[in-house]
């Protein structure tokens, strides 16, 4: 949605309400749409409201660009007593309209609740050489210093008063963790922060290496499983981490569409190739070994198959699967068994493409297949059924 | 479809009104209350893919989503009037109040005694996506333009305007003498004051057609996305919410799929086919009388195994004509684009299917397919397409017509359901040796920095690389290609010898004598490569000479003429062991062969046979790589 080309900010709008002159603007850092007179009038409904708006976030777009503003009425009988006894201001930031004025919100709030504080404290905003010294030039460093940095400003307003905004972009929620998912870096991290991380972060970050899923990890370092999981969700927030599913030679993946990106892009076929060589290797691999062995993986061949075909020896199978997967350029094809078997006895060989359950009619696992046939409602895939104890039990692929 | 869910972003609408010596005013609202009763059960997120819900993390909550609807309510009518005054006409308002946000398009009205202008106002969640915001304002429009024919017509609006507005004159005069009250009553006199608004509406939307009318908007809005009503009795308005008419498990972000809707036409290609999602009587029945009978036409021949080509050749409708009412019945959610069925098609499970024994697809499909023996359930019926095979390879036995026909509308139900995925076969051309893809000097500036373990053996290794002995050199790269694994030492050490001068990060100095000096060295190893490579090629070609290994080149510059000489010469290196009729073939298709185009897309565009294509690359398979996945397009998606 946003455009690069655009600024972050185009100009902060401030404007006032005076019993004689109405709604006015005081200062703003540059020309908008809505300085121009016509729309000015138009919009100082807004801006200097009436008091049920108080303190609400207003956002009003014209043609391409967007208007946010929180207005602030402050009353008071004794300090505006020649005023209506009280006092209307609005602080609003002007941004371009296909920006998320969500992101903005926080700022705008802030920097109101700052002029509401220093008028409050020392009449900033109402005694006029303060105003004209003080918040223009700070006003405009403001718009220089976020649009410079792209998210953040920390500005001196008046003596000891320092503004400090910051945009806040909106991240998707993290997915939830589930026990079969296995951790990936997706960027290289710097490990000096890792002090700065909390406890519990520390502690798991090291087990991550793309291999172990998030059970065995808690396994590892013996720590609560929801306590890891909650861990990884807050790295995945901070994207450190992505999900992947666990790997294993008798897994079946397919390429999708990105494929296309990795061929015709250099950079990423350089990644590849730097990173899905065996470790100690002295020379990297070539990317038409690995192109072809990405290819090779065709929804119906299994991992040990394509290894198999292929013979790279010197492409690590593991790091090139699970690469290509945090990446998106293979997808794993689940493996769903679904019990098509209806009746409440369930010891007969069901049988059927799906049915994967171990034919063994032994009397001691029929407690285990009740559940499991409980589980293989093609709501669980192998993975999960797995991480729940059933792995063994369901090994026996059709073959 | 199966899922009904309420439309969430929707509040209310509103009909504001500025008349001539007044302020704007709120004439009609309705939100609906009902739905807003707290309908809270004990929050158990159970979704089928998660196993557990981390702990830290709370569920968002019924409540949140409510939100913006109390806020809502809590604003009286002269904030809701001034909110939406008109600050321009003709064109879209936009305005965002916490969590609440109008959306609603101004319309001037001239020439009228009592009104200025008028807009319909949507009041949404601030938080829906931007294109479902411009969709509402689309509407709005729409229904605005309607109601301001009917103004000109019959002056509709101005008797509406005066029947609403006598509605609430009454009222205020009723109930507003406040004396009676006392202050500390405040509090109930607030709510009675609400109640009595809600009263009033129901009162409006009695006696005024037109507050009907948008009472009737909104509901149809909330159940269906689609809204099909006409003002007046007389001009019929007809339009929908994108977002809605697609199905919730499209994978689609909201917003992209509303771009690839709005421009369909620009996504369509010949070879598609078209795919009805509901029954095509039913479809023809709720055609508006005056709809095109062209597309009259349409509905009733089309087939899933016709693409819009061969559609185009039966009905004499042009194919561009075909493409807008396809783009139509695609924004109306009532057609899906498909690959046409056809005996040679791939389809795997869609990775985001329900499978659920449970599910209400499963239902569904136990009713549709009740009589069918073949496959009486949802599973099993996909467990057909576990494997990536061929559609005709499914069934080994020999069946008749009426199984095929059963089998072919199983597929259809399927895709319909969007539970399968077509996966077609692509093409990538690369070369084994191409340096474009040589990362190796890279790579090892990166991992051996100069003073690493293995060189410290050789006492001059930090300054004396540039006048390296020969023995030593070799060494170091021999060394290197053993780790490069089976590929190089196979072919033996001649090709040792061959490889020996390539740069490496290690031997500056020679790197750059030998580099410009021979590129006959170069493709000399590549030859080798490639014999090996390619595999099937006979290993009679050592020795053969250069120039007659580029015996293709001409023909390569032809047909590649923006690329580089280096590649076209690899090229030619790898390909010159094929039959010239291969050759000319391979290089009539070797535009396609860049992952971008589909085995039968290729076949469509240059008109041969599947099978043509599938010979002629088999000459090349090594360097022509196939890799099975599915289309791109994203019209396919939605």
């Amino acid at each position: 949605m946003t455009n690069d080309n655009l600024p972050v900010l185009y100009a902060i709008q401030y404007s006032e309400f005076d019993i004689n002159r109405g709604a006015f603007v005081y200062h703003e850092t540059a020309r908008t749409i809505f300085s121009e007179g016509q729309n000015f009038q138009c919009v100082c409904n807004f801006l200097c409201p009436e008091p049920n708006l108080i303190d609400k976030l207003i956002v009003l777009t014209i043609q391409n660009q967007k208007l946010i503003g929180c207005p602030v009425i402050i009353y008071d009988q004794e300090k505006y007593k020649n005023n209506r006894n009280e006092f209307r201001f609005n602080a609003c930031f002007v941004i371009p309209s296909q920006a998320d004025a969500l992101k903005y919100e926080v700022a705008v709030r802030k920097l109101a609740k700052y002029l509401r504080t220093l008028e409050v404290d020392s009449c900033f905003l109402t005694n006029d050489a303060l105003k004209r010294e003080h918040l223009k030039p700070a006003l405009n460093e403001i718009v220089r210093q976020i649009n410079k940095s792209g998210e953040e400003c920390s500005v001196k307003m008046y003596t000891s008063v320092i503004v400090n905004l910051k945009l806040l972009e909106r991240r998707a929620e993290p997915p939830t963790v589930a026990s079969s998912d296995v951790p990936m870096f997706c960027n290289n991290i710097d490990l000096s922060e890792l002090e700065q991380m909390d406890q519990m972060t520390q502690r798991v970050i090291a087990s991550i290496d793309g291999l172990r899923h998030v059970n065995k990890i808690a396994q590892d370092t013996d720590t609560e499983l929801d306590l890891v999981k909650a861990a990884m969700q807050n790295l995945i927030y901070h994207n450190v981490i992505k999900l992947v599913p666990i790997f294993s030679y008798k897994n079946r993946y397919i390429v999708t569409p990105k494929l296309q990106e990795l061929y015709t892009n250099t950079p990423l076929q350089k990644e590849l190739v730097f990173f899905v060589g065996r470790s100690g290797a002295k020379d990297c691999v070539s990317f038409y070994e690995c192109f072809r062995m990405i290819c090779a993986f065709d929804h119906g061949s299994l991992v040990k198959d394509v290894v198999n075909k292929m013979k790279a020896n010197n492409i690590d199978e593991k790091k090139l699967v699970q690469y290509c997967v945090l990446k998106g350029y293979l997808r794993r094809v689940r493996d769903y068994r679904i019990s098509i078997d209806d009746s409440t006895y369930i010891g007969n060989n069901a049988s059927g493409p799906t049915n994967g359950i171990s034919n063994g009619n032994d009397q001691a696992k029929s407690k285990i297949q009740t559940t499991l046939r409980d589980l293989c409602d093609g709501t669980n895939d192998s993975d999960s059924l797995a991480c729940l104890g059933y792995g063994k039990y369901n090994i026996n692929d059709r073959s | 479809m199966a899922r009904i869910e309420l439309e969430k972003d929707l509040i209310a609408i509103l009909l504001v009104v500025e008349s001539a010596h007044d302020k704007s005013r709120v004439l009609y609202k309705y939100e609906e209350i009902k739905t807003y009763k707290q309908l809270q059960e004990p929050t158990s997120f159970y979704t089928p893919y998660a196993v557990v819900i981390a702990k830290d993390f709370d569920p968002p909550s019924v409540k949140e989503e409510d939100a913006s609807r109390s806020t809502f309510l809590n604003f009286d009518d002269t904030t809701l009037a001034i909110l939406t005054t008109p600050y321009s006409y003709g064109s879209h308002v936009e305005v965002q109040v916490d969590d609440v946000i109008f959306v609603g398009h101004t319309l001037l009205l001239e020439g009228n005694p009592n009104l200025k202008s008028f807009a319909i106002f949507f009041a949404l969640r601030a938080i829906a996506k931007a294109s479902v915001i411009l969709s509402y304002q689309d509407m709005s429009k729409r229904i605005g333009t309607a109601i301001r024919c009917e103004e000109r017509r019959a002056s509709y609006l101005n008797q509406e305007y005066l029947k609403l507005i006598s509605v609430i004159q009454q009222h205020e005069a009723e109930p507003n003498d406040p004396l009676n009250r006392l202050p500390n009553e405040e509090n109930t006199r607030e709510r009675d004051q609400k109640d009595n608004n809600k009263e009033i509406y129901i009162i409006m939307a009695e006696q005024s057609p037109l507050a009907a009318t948008l009472r009737q908007i909104y509901m149809d809005l909330q159940v269906s996305g689609e809204i099909n009503i006409s003002i007046n009795n007389w001009l019929n308005v007809s339009c929908c919410l994108p977002h809605r008419s697609v199905p919730i498990n499209c994978p689609l972000e909201t917003d992209y799929f509303f771009n690839v809707l709005s421009n369909a036409v620009d996504y369509l290609k010949p070879y598609y086919g078209l795919l009805l999602v509901i029954d095509p009587l039913v479809l023809l029945a709720s055609l508006p009388t005056d709809s095109s009978q062209t597309l009259v036409t349409l509905i009733k021949t089309v087939r899933s195994s016709h693409s819009f080509s061969s559609l185009s050749l039966d009905t004499g409708i042009q194919l561009s004509q075909i493409y807008s009412l396809t783009a139509h019945l695609l924004f109306w959610g009532r057609a899906k684009i498909i690959y046409p069925i056809v005996e040679d098609n791939i389809y795997i499970i869609s990775p985001d299917a329900d499978l659920s024994k449970r599910g209400s697809l499963s239902k569904m499909y136990h009713e549709t397919f009740q009589n069918t023996l073949n496959y009486p359930t949802l599973q099993e019926a996909l467990a057909e397409y576990s494997d990536a095979i061929a559609f005709h390879d499914h069934v080994p036995r020999i069946e008749d017509e009426n199984e095929k026909h059963e089998r072919h509308q199983c597929v259809e139900w399927l895709l319909r359901h969007r539970l399968l995925v077509q996966v077609h076969t692509y093409f990538y051309l690369l070369l084994p040796n191409d340096d474009r893809h040589n990362f190796k000097d890279e790579f090892r500036k990166l991992r051996l920095p100069p003073s690493r373990a293995p060189l410290r053996r050789y006492p001059h290794s930090t300054e004396g690389f540039g006048s390296l002995s020969k023995p030593e050199q070799f060494h170091l790269s021999s060394e290197n290609i053993d780790i490069r694994g089976n590929t190089s030492s196979i072919n033996g050490f001649e090709n040792n010898m061959a490889s020996s001068p390539m740069p490496s990060a290690l031997s500056y100095g020679s790197t750059h004598n030998s580099k410009s000096a021979d590129t006959i060295r170069t493709s000399n190893n590549t030859n080798h490569e490639d014999v090996f490579a390619s595999g099937s090629v006979s290993s009679s070609t050592t020795g053969i000479s250069n120039r007659i290994s580029l015996h293709y080149l001409p023909q390569i510059t032809q047909a590649l003429p923006n690329e580089r000489a280096e590649y076209r010469q690899l090229l030619a290196s790898a390909i010159k062991d094929a039959k010239e009729q291969h050759v000319v073939d391979f290089l009539r298709l070797i535009k396609y062969l860049d992952g971008t185009y589909h085995l039968e897309e290729i076949a469509s565009l240059e008109n041969i046979s599947r099978l043509q294509i599938l010979t002629v690359l088999e000459n090349f398979q090594s360097i022509v790589i196939s890799a099975l996945h599915p289309d791109s397009n994203p019209i396919l998606q939605i």
